[in-house]
């Protein structure tokens, strides 16, 4: 177990250190000069901010300094808002993201799960065809076009909530709920397909000729093993949800880590794409990497190989 | 092996038994009684398989054909894709005629009646436009003066004023701004103390307390918005009439929003095709010589695959559209370098356990070489799933299309796609909702309808799925 565990960071690690090079190579092979925009009055000028981002310096020097600022922890600084860090910046806009993310999470896993098991325990009844064409519309429908529906019901029409911003609790409804629509959908599905599929076992059929009630049977014997794939898919998915949607935060006006990733694209802000870049990863690697750990502890078959 | 064994004749033995088995009893008992008798002619055909021996194609195409829903949202894709190819062919502007008197008309008019046969047609930013009556835009009224102090328009139609009061929602906004001024400082707002509230809606008493907000909410939907009088008398809104120049109405720079939404069914579909089509092409062979070998050189692709699929999109789609600049070859392309991971990890797992199988083993003995085991065995045996994550793929990469356009990164103006043409309704949603509504809906149901014939179709071709 120790073995497997360790194996696995040391490939996670790798993955990062791949993912830095190939992100680091990538900005720089890009023609031009993140400074070409500007308007620079002399050479001298010029040089002097080449030197202080390091650019006068030949590549692989570049290279081993920013992994050992990474390492370090240091994203180094933004080439748009000049002075300011980039950890700074990201430290200023995810917090918005975490909590969307963390909100929307909870509802995807506990509204998802819990309507993939009245769909499956349902099945084919009314209730069943209603959370499937619920969740049909929930996977179809653009998040982009829910949100600015959510926007033009819930605000312009009824008032409710606040048309931009996340100043008022409200404003976290929105979002939260627009963030999980897809992926509550999605979890829905697999959840009442695993169910459906775990009740054609044989240990099932034991379980009940046991004289067990159906209550013990479902909770204890098919959705343990019923939610192994839900568990593989959530990994990646809270990655992905709190690493925040642009589309979702400009439409809710959130000055969350999507918008900022997409603002440092269209502003060619390489040290803040870089930065955020590896954030994400990090990020993804190490949820990634819990639910392989976790994996194996719930499901006892998964051998450490 | 299988055409050796149908050229030869069936040996003696077996076309006893064949007989034996065959289904009627009393035929058998007639036959066994004098086993030496020349057969009658007609009992020759009596082994013939009478139908036509299905194919696994189309064996999965007789059963989605019986799955209805699938077919219907087949029906609405082909007709979605002709109507895409066809409509701007035909159709009397195209994607980019603007006429910007006739901008941000809704695909429902409310018209005023002038004279006999005058009509006219204000638009949410007091423009008069002159309409037929059955909803033909015909051209601008005359404007005489634009009276901004006092907040009237006045426009001259047949010899006679037309004049376009707006000042009454501003004054009740400001008034408003009093309003709340006055609750902040915690005092209560009477209904006989709000002006707009006495003059144009009647279902509160004059002592009533109302809070600014309930005020805000009336102003906003309850308040008209601009009054029309017309040779010194005030007018109402005559009928409502379908628009019949732009029949969904048109956008912010007076372009038909009909045309434009079919233009950016060609962008989104061709997205849609081309990047299914380039991930098929690469996630097959990639996953299949992955799977197909194995070993070492699989585990070091496979570590490809998960480096190139932890790397964010937004990220590939940057560097290209830089290299290449914005527009749809860059957007194919970047889809193209993220998408085929999620086919090739496919692929290789079918693989996997589909090479140690018999048949696989038979082509090696019979010195298939590699590359035609894997195009001629493998690859064919792989097409169900394939087939069913393709047609996944169309509206997820649709859906990254709209995204990017949203975002600003995908074709650029005046092209259309349905991405774009969201992203710029969003600017004016609430005044008009319809420039979002018709690109949201044909998309949301274009999308609709892959997922459905994609759940169809793997319902088809592997019946054991089926819950």
């Amino acid at each position: 177990m120790a073995k497997y565990i360790i194996k696995r960071i040391l490939y996670s690690i790798l993955t990062i250190w791949c993912i830095i090079t190939i992100t680091f190579f990538l900005m720089k092979i890009i023609p031009g000069d993140p400074f070409a925009a500007e308007k620079l009055p002399n050479a001298a000028v010029k040089a002097a901010i080449s030197k202080q981002y390091g650019f006068d310096q030949p590549l692989y020097i570049q290279y081993v300094k920013y992994l050992g600022n990474f390492v370090r922890g240091d994203f180094g600084i933004s080439y748009q808002k000049a002075g300011v860090t980039v950890n700074k910046i990201i430290g200023d806009g995810f917090p918005y993201s975490l909590t969307i993310g963390i909100w929307a999470s909870c509802l995807v896993v506990i509204v998802g799960v819990s309507m993939g098991i009245v769909s499956a325990l349902r099945q084919n009844k009314i209730a069943d065809r209603l959370i499937m064409v619920m969740s049909t519309l929930g996977s179809t429908i653009p998040s982009f076009v829910l949100a600015t529906g959510f926007l033009y019901l819930f605000s312009k029409t009824l008032g409710i909530v606040p048309a931009f911003g996340v100043d008022e609790a409200a404003g976290y409804i929105g979002p939260v709920l627009v963030i999980g629509a897809f992926s509550t959908a999605f979890i829905t599905r697999l959840t009442r397909t695993s169910i459906l599929e775990v009740l054609q076992q044989d240990y099932i059929r034991t379980a009940r000729s046991k004289g067990l009630s159906e209550f013990r049977v479902i909770v204890k014997h098919a959705l343990r093993n019923a939610l192994l794939p839900v568990v593989t898919y959530v990994g990646p998915m809270i990655a992905s949800i709190v690493t925040g949607s642009f589309v979702i935060e400009k439409v809710f006006g959130i000055p969350g880590i999507g918008k900022l990733f997409t603002e440092s694209i269209i502003n060619r802000d390489y040290t803040m794409i870089m930065g955020i870049t590896t954030f994400f990863a990090v990020f993804l690697v190490i949820t990634v990497l819990v639910v392989d750990v976790a994996y194996v502890l719930i499901d006892p078959r998964i051998k450490y190989e | 092996m299988a055409k050796l064994h149908q050229t030869k004749t069936p040996p003696i033995q077996e076309q006893v038994l064949q007989a034996q088995a065959s289904p009627s009893a009393s035929e058998s008992a007639e036959y066994m009684s004098n086993p030496w008798d020349f057969l009658d002619e007609s009992r020759k055909d009596a082994e013939e398989i009478s139908r036509k021996s299905l194919t696994y194609a189309q064996d999965c195409w007789f059963r989605l054909r019986r799955n209805k829903t699938s077919m219907l949202a087949l029906c609405v894709i082909a007709l979605m894709v002709l109507s895409a190819i066809f409509i701007p062919l035909f159709w009397g502007y195209s994607y980019e005629d603007q006429n910007l008197n006739f901008a941000n008309i809704p695909p429902k008019l409310d018209i005023y009646q002038l004279d006999e046969d005058t009509y006219v047609y204000i638009t949410k930013e007091y423009k008069a436009v002159l309409v037929s009556e059955k909803g033909d835009l015909l051209e601008m009224a005359q404007l005489v003066n634009d009276d901004k102090t006092n907040r009237i328009y006045r426009y001259e139609v047949g010899g006679k004023p037309l004049v376009i009061d707006y000042s009454i929602y501003f004054n009740a906004r400001k008034e408003m701004q009093q309003l709340e001024a006055l609750e902040r400082k915690g005092k209560d707002i009477l209904a006989g103390q709000v002006r707009f509230l006495q003059k144009y809606e009647h279902s509160w008493e004059k002592d009533d307390v109302v809070s600014a907000h309930e005020l805000e909410l009336i102003m906003e939907n309850k308040l008209t918005r601009f009054e029309v009088s017309y040779d010194s008398q005030v007018i109402t809104a005559h009928k409502t009439v379908s628009n019949h120049t732009y029949i969904w109405g048109s956008d912010s720079l007076g372009r038909d929003i009909f045309i434009r939404v079919m233009y950016g069914a060609r962008m989104s579909l061709l997205v849609g095709f081309m990047a299914a089509l380039i991930n098929f092409v690469i996630g097959v062979f990639y996953g299949g010589i992955a799977g197909y070998f194995g070993g070492r050189l699989d585990n070091v692709m496979m570590r490809v695959v998960d480096i190139v699929s932890s790397i964010p999109m937004m990220l590939y789609v940057i560097l290209i559209m830089v290299v290449l600049g914005p527009g749809l070859q860059s957007i194919i392309l970047a889809m193209s370098v993220t998408y085929w991971v999620d086919m090739a990890r496919i692929v290789r797992a079918q693989v996997l356990s589909l090479r140690e199988q018999e048949f696989v083993m038979a082509a090696q003995l019979l010195g298939a070489s590699t590359k035609r085991i894997l195009i001629k065995h493998l690859i064919p045996n792989v097409m169900g799933p394939v087939m069913v994550s393709m047609s996944m793929q169309i509206p997820s990469a649709m859906f990254t299309e709209a995204f990017l356009s949203f975002i600003g990164l995908g074709v650029s103006a005046p092209q259309a796609s349905w991405g774009t043409l969201c992203n710029d309704a969003l600017m004016g949603l609430s005044s008009y909702p319809y420039q979002m509504f018709y690109p949201a809906l044909v998309m949301s149901i274009t999308i609709l309808a892959f997922n459905l014939f994609s759940d169809g179709l793997r319902d088809a071709l592997d019946p054991k799925l089926r819950k």
